[in-house]
């Protein structure tokens, strides 16, 4: 639950912040908020959400498939060609397509049950296999359909409207019923009990009775048939595949959406909504980065980085709750006083510039390079005390003291520097003054060392409060 | 004034969610002295162990060593300070060299390179004065448990241990192992180690101990002095009061629910066991460890499959190698390793009592049916939990062996397969699953099971078969029924005398 909740503020954070990174300034527009850009991007979450889904479904027993690329290179290129070559009626085609992935799968499971193979060796050889012989197959030739089919490419192209401009598109839509029908047997069913009970502990899992060789085949079967499914709704969409290179990465794609949905690698843990938002991550990421860099060469860097983060997060947020109550109010100093660094460094970035530099300055003002080491010496010593004091007496009027002193500092940055107006600006540090002087003497009555430590804040307040009223002053 | 003790909890709590599993407990052990700690399952035996091995920190109260508090920081950092924790479940990884896992994570090395030989004869003179005779270059997973434990043990001096504790040390050990471990015991003491030991074999800390500290609901129930160490002293200890072992005497018995003809297991495929086990009947398999005891209940169950021979419950025929046909036609089995193959331990107490007849309430989860039998089984079994909801692994041993007993007993079985029913089990829980039985088998449950414990075999058992060999050696009811007969039979002495 938590982690749905992680990685949906995520979502949110990344869309927000793709928003207003790729505004467009001449045209005054949001490019990510296009309904054109909107459409495809939950469109690519669609068509890569069911291979995840599929990819989920091994996971869970605690095995891996690698061929989910191959597979769907395999869909793509037979789907024209039973279509177009065989003449078979699309539908009937698309049935058959989705059969022969499924007999795949089926030949995965049978190989890791009946013979015990490593699942990873299994799939590995399906995925070196399964290109190259479509490959061979098709002559490296692109396979397309033409105009053919035109019915069943409404899976992959159409849209439902919703009035307006904006549709929801089909394979969103068919990803929903797959998400929902997996949902179902998962946590409804006694299959779905078993499937994650053999996940976590096979051995348990045959003692109870539990069918785990039976079950893991389905699972296999369950993956490749997803595969195939999504592989034709990709040829479908895009109208042409190439064996060589379509689908090439893409059981990456679909295991990375699985993993960062929740999926543990061990088996037997996860849950399809955290699958289809991870893999839902993933799509946007990428579009973010194409929008914002305007080019795709960072895209796996950036979706590497963004993994490595998450999980490195994640393990973070776990440390942080196995600390004793001393050292997690440390951390959460510690992360105020460099929230208060950078929020405060950011802003004044934004006001230096020709307004600043023009502004007539006071004989005391310090040169520009002391700020940075002030500050950072400052706030240190600010954590420090404040977490002393904390552990000596924590209270709400402490608590509150300092969040009152945080958010008067924030804003005393954004009056000045980003809004350039020194006037705000004063009235707030003078009541910063005020606050952090109070501050002083509540440490100093509790620890008096922590007291002493907020001294040199206290003085260069004073210090900028002088600054302030100069430039009040005199401009 | 007293030398301050080697190692000392003073006032320790630690409390998990739901649980406090200890709640201020004093514990020292001076140089040259076994102090025995004894408690029920969940009594916070195994806890405190873990906060002296600094697996856990004590949320309350300290540590000290040689008298003055310490924080450990670990495991590796307890044994640098020379506290070795002789796990319960042995923790060497067996696709090491013996040498390799004597000396892992202290390698002697030139440089980059691991100076082979010279660890290889340091391992094999210090094993041997363990009197554990191997080749160092032996792979961990060809030696016996037994040898796994001195071998442990070995270790833990390698690293100049000066506290060893030793968590249910006997528990998988033969008793020529045991014996073995013993002496080894008594020489460390001799040399001034401080020994910890939790076992819940009562006649062994009578053998062993100096002293021993009872521990009941995570608070010190009292102590005993060398001279005071009796059995029943320590079960008083234990669980507040005297217990009585359970009488039983045996129910006519009905018809023949369970006949086994011929079966050749894979292990052994020229010993055919012939077995009939009758509605109300309790019958314990004897033998040593490796006599086919186990093969045996796998083989009937399912879990194996089998060549020859045939399988019948009440008059149906078994399928070889198929559980799910053995537990619809009404077998059951509680199998040896709880852990592994007896519970799924990351999943929930519900979870695992409803796993194996969930699937006979329908296709869809049926949860009013699980969480019924969640409570009714907490209820009737006494499970010690904080609801259905608690993670199963959380669970001391005597509570996890309910849980599966639970899961059987929804079943609803003709035939109850139990394969060391009570290893880690505490007295309490002991008596509790005997009773158990007991009535089981009076409303009508042919009951088999196998057991490593001779007393357990003669004091619940109305039959008892001796398997050697994968063979059965012999049946022995009533009077017969004695230790000096079933380990005549189990060792082949008998035939051996008949012989000559």
């Amino acid at each position: 639950m938590k982690k749905l909740i992680g990685i949906s503020v995520l979502l949110l954070v990344i869309s927000i912040a793709t928003t207003l990174l790729s505004y467009d300034q001449d045209l005054g527009t949001y490019p990510f908020l296009s309904a054109y850009n909107l459409e495809n991007l939950l469109r690519r979450v669609g068509l890569f959400g069911i291979l995840s889904v599929g990819a989920a479904f091994v996971i869970v027993t605690g095995g891996i498939d690698l061929s989910i690329g191959a597979v769907v290179c395999v869909a793509g290129c037979l789907l024209p060609w039973f279509i177009k070559a065989c003449e078979l009626p699309p539908f009937l085609a698309l049935v058959a397509v989705i059969s022969v992935c499924a007999g795949i799968g089926l030949w995965h499971g049978l190989l890791v049950v009946g013979l015990r193979l490593q699942p990873f060796v299994v799939t590995l050889c399906g995925l070196l296999l399964y290109r190259g012989l479509m490959r061979n197959f098709t002559g490296d030739q692109t396979m397309g359909l033409g105009d053919a089919g035109e019915g069943l490419r409404w899976l992959a192209t159409g849209k439902l409207s919703l009035g307006g401009e904006f549709g929801l598109p089909v394979p969103l839509c068919v990803l929903a019923l797959v998400a929902l029908l997996t949902g179902a047997l998962w946590t409804r069913t006694v299959w779905g009990r078993h499937l994650f009970a053999l996940g976590r502990n096979e051995e348990a899992a045959r003692f109870s009775g539990v069918q785990t060789g039976r079950l893991t085949v389905l699972a296999y079967v369950a993956c490749s048939l997803l595969a195939g499914l999504g592989g034709c709704l990709f040829v479908l969409y895009v109208n042409s595949a190439q064996a060589s290179s379509f689908g090439n990465f893409y059981e990456l794609y679909a295991i990375a959406g699985a993993v960062l949905g929740g999926v543990a690698l061990r088996g037997g843990e996860g849950v399809v909504l955290g699958v289809v938002l991870g893999s839902a991550l993933m799509q946007l990421l990428s579009n973010s980065i194409n929008l914002v860099a305007d080019s795709n060469q960072l895209e796996f860097a950036v979706v590497g980085a963004v993994i490595l983060f998450g999980a490195g997060f994640d393990e973070g947020i776990r440390r942080y709750l196995g600390l004793s109550s001393d050292r997690k109010a440390l951390v959460i100093f510690a992360v105020a006083s460099i929230a208060l660094l950078a929020v405060g460094g950011w802003l004044t970035s934004l006001g230096m510039g020709p307004w600043y530099d023009a502004l007539h300055k006071p004989w005391f003002q310090p040169p520009s390079w002391v700020f940075a080491p002030a500050w950072t010496t400052i706030l240190t010593l600010l954590a420090v005390a404040s977490w002393q004091v904390w552990v000596r007496a924590a209270s709400a009027r402490i608590g509150a003291i300092y969040a009152t002193q945080f958010v008067l500092n924030v804003l005393w940055s954004l009056f000045f520097f980003a809004m350039a107006a020194p006037v705000a600006a004063l009235v707030d540090i003078l009541m910063l003054d005020v606050v952090v002087m109070t501050m002083f003497v509540l440490y100093r009555r509790v620890h008096a060392p922590a007291g002493w430590m907020i001294a040199p804040y206290v003085l260069w307040l004073l210090l900028a409060t002088a600054i302030n009223v100069a430039i009040v002053v005199r401009n | 004034m007293e030398a301050a003790a080697l190692l000392e909890a003073k006032g320790v709590s630690k409390g998990f969610p739901g649980v406090l599993a200890l709640d201020g407990v004093d514990l020292a052990v001076h140089a040259g002295e076994v102090v025995a700690l004894v408690g029920e399952n969940g009594a916070g035996k195994s806890t405190l162990m873990k906060v002296l091995a600094g697996l856990h920190r004590a949320d309350d109260g300290e540590v000290r060593l040689d008298g003055e508090a310490v924080a450990l920081e670990g495991p590796i950092d307890a044994l640098r300070r020379g506290i070795a924790l002789i796990h319960q479940e042995l923790s060497l990884c067996d696709n090491l060299t013996v040498a390799g896992a004597m000396f892992l994570g202290a390698e002697l090395r030139l440089g980059p390179l691991l100076r082979e030989r010279e660890m290889a004869s340091i391992t094999r003179s210090s094993l041997a004065r363990l009197g554990l005779d191997v080749d160092p270059r032996a792979l961990v997973s060809s030696l016996r448990m037994g040898q796994r434990q001195l071998l442990e043990i070995g270790r833990a001096l390698r690293a100049d241990a000066r506290v060893l504790i030793m968590d249910e040390p006997t528990s998988s050990l033969t008793d020529s192992e045991a014996a073995r471990l013993f002496e080894v015991v008594r020489e460390l003491r001799g040399q001034g180690v401080g020994i910890v030991y939790i076992t819940h074999r009562l006649s062994e800390i009578e053998e062993i101990a100096d002293r021993v500290v009872g521990l009941r609901d995570g608070r010190n129930s009292g102590a005993l002095v060398r001279s005071e160490i009796t059995q029943d002293r320590m079960v008083s200890l234990m669980v507040g009061r005297e217990l009585t072992g359970v009488v039983r005497t045996p129910h006519a018995p009905g018809d023949v629910v369970l006949e086994v003809r011929g079966l050749c297991t894979a292990e052994w495929p020229a010993s055919p066991v012939d077995l009939e086990l009758r509605a109300g009947e309790i019958v314990g398999i004897a033998g040593l460890l490796g006599s086919g005891r186990t093969e045996l209940l796998r083989a009937v169950f399912g879990v194996d499959a089998y060549r020859v021979g045939s399988v019948g419950v009440r008059g149906r025929a078994l399928p070889t190698g198929n559980v799910r046909a053995a537990i619809d036609l009404g077998v059951a089995m509680l199998p040896e390793d709880r852990k592994q193959q007896g519970l799924v331990a990351s999943m929930c107490v519900r979870e695992n009592l409803s796993l194996a007849t969930l699937r006979k309430r329908g296709r869809w989860l049926d949860r009013l049916y699980e969480r019924g039998l969640t409570a009714r089984s907490v209820d009737d079994l006494s499970i010690a939990c904080s609801g259905g909801e608690q993670e199963v692994a959380s669970l001391s041993g005597g509570n996890q062996q309910k849980v599966v007993l639970g899961k059987w007993l929804a079943a609803a079985p003709a035939v109850l397969m139990l394969d060391e029913p009570t290893r880690g089990v505490d007295v309490g829980a002991r008596a509790e699953i005997y009773r158990r039985l007991d009535t089981l088998a009076a409303a009508g449950l042919a009951v088999l099971f196998v057991s490593s414990e001779l007393d357990e075999v003669l004091q619940l058992a109305d039959r008892v078969l001796v398997l050697r060999d994968g063979a059965v050696q012999g049946e022995l009811r009533g009077e017969r029924r004695t230790e000096e007969q079933i380990m005549m039979l189990a060792t082949g002495a008998e035939a051996r005398a008949e012989a000559q």
